[in-house]
């Protein structure tokens, strides 16, 4: 296999929808307020996720060519995947919380939002992507796979499951990034 | 960085655990202290709980997630009614009040606590381990 299906099958971990297997329904449409704007780097998770959903062999390009960021997806899939471990987190603190509904955020929905509405496409090198300001990390409720009388519905077992999942993809994109700083130093050694 | 924000949520649901396994201590330990009126007799507590989810539909929000106990309840379910003639404690007719502590419940509530508060603790380890692998990045 050659470098450049290393890297598409890389990209291909690292975006893969983890926790898919547990059902999510969308969250209620909230009034559109005095929002803030998303945070730098969120924005930037998004401009790169659509750039992966459109072609990976781009994604793959930038990520040799560009001198400013050599790190290609993982920088913003670690952002991600902290996140995602924050809201995991959160549910299983909740766990015996009556009530509480549990959430989760879709890896598959931010790049399909991102692909569709909203993001410009970017068809030169020169363009900057555009992102949806509404972007909101696709945060939906998780629908419960069994009814508890209290209306909590925190599957504690499968939240686990679900955040040694994230921890897992979580440590490959810091071992592909390991890698390539490995590789970036001994260029510069030149050993 | 949210993983920093994993303590914080973790924490507070320990701190949740803890008090929950303290009202069950609580209640194990008073389940057979008889008094001579009700008014005077214990009775189970339990904590509330209430998710903290400060605004979690915002991607700039949820610093202060987790959960938080709202307080804690006294049972109201009826207290029970011994005849214990020989107690001191017994009113003229020889009959003592004893807490509504249902022993059963609390041993299922205390196990419940302790599985929660593990996971938690799990919970703040692996994001300790992610943290750590991330500062040892490059090196």
């Amino acid at each position: 296999m050659g470098w450049a299906g290393k890297v598409s099958r890389a990209i291909d971990l690292i975006a893969a929808p983890g926790g898919r297997t547990l059902p999510l329904r969308p969250t209620p449409t909230r009034p559109k307020s005095n929002k803030p704007a998303p945070e730098p780097h969120f924005e930037f998770l998004a401009r790169s996720s659509q750039a992966c959903s459109q072609s990976s062999l781009r994604t793959e390009q930038a990520a040799m060519s560009n001198p400013i960021d050599p790190f290609g997806i993982h920088t913003q899939a670690l952002a991600l995947r902290g996140r995602r471990a924050e809201v995991l987190a959160t549910n299983l603190a909740n766990a015996d919380t009556p009530g509480y509904q549990a959430r989760d955020l879709d890896f598959a929905a931010v790049l399909a939002e991102q692909g569709d509405n909203g993001a410009l496409q970017v068809t030169d090198t020169r363009h900057l992507g555009g992102t949806d300001p509404d972007f909101n990390f696709a945060l939906r409720y998780r629908e419960p796979l069994q009814a508890s009388l209290d209306n909590n519905t925190v599957d504690v077992q499968a939240e686990r499951a679900a955040f040694a999942d994230n921890t897992m993809r979580y440590q490959a994109s810091l071992t592909f990034l390991n890698g390539r700083i490995r590789g970036l130093m001994s260029a510069l050694r030149g050993e | 960085m949210s993983l920093f924000n994993i303590f914080n949520i973790a924490g507070s649901a320990l701190n949740a655990q803890s008090l929950r396994l303290n009202t069950t201590a609580s209640n194990m330990a008073n389940a057979n202290s008889a008094a001579s009126s009700s008014g005077e007799t214990y009775r189970a507590r339990e904590p509330v709980f209430e998710p903290l989810l400060g605004d979690a539909f915002d991607p700039n929000g949820a610093a202060d997630v987790g959960v938080k106990v709202t307080g804690i309840v006294e049972s109201q379910a009826p207290l029970r009614h011994e005849y214990q003639p020989g107690s001191p404690l017994a009113d003229a007719d020889g009959y003592v009040f004893l807490p509504n502590v249902n022993v059963v419940e609390e041993m299922a509530n205390m196990i419940s606590a302790s599985r929660s508060y593990q996971t938690n603790v799990e919970v703040m380890e692996a994001s300790k381990r992610m943290l750590q692998q991330t500062l040892a990045l490059g090196q």
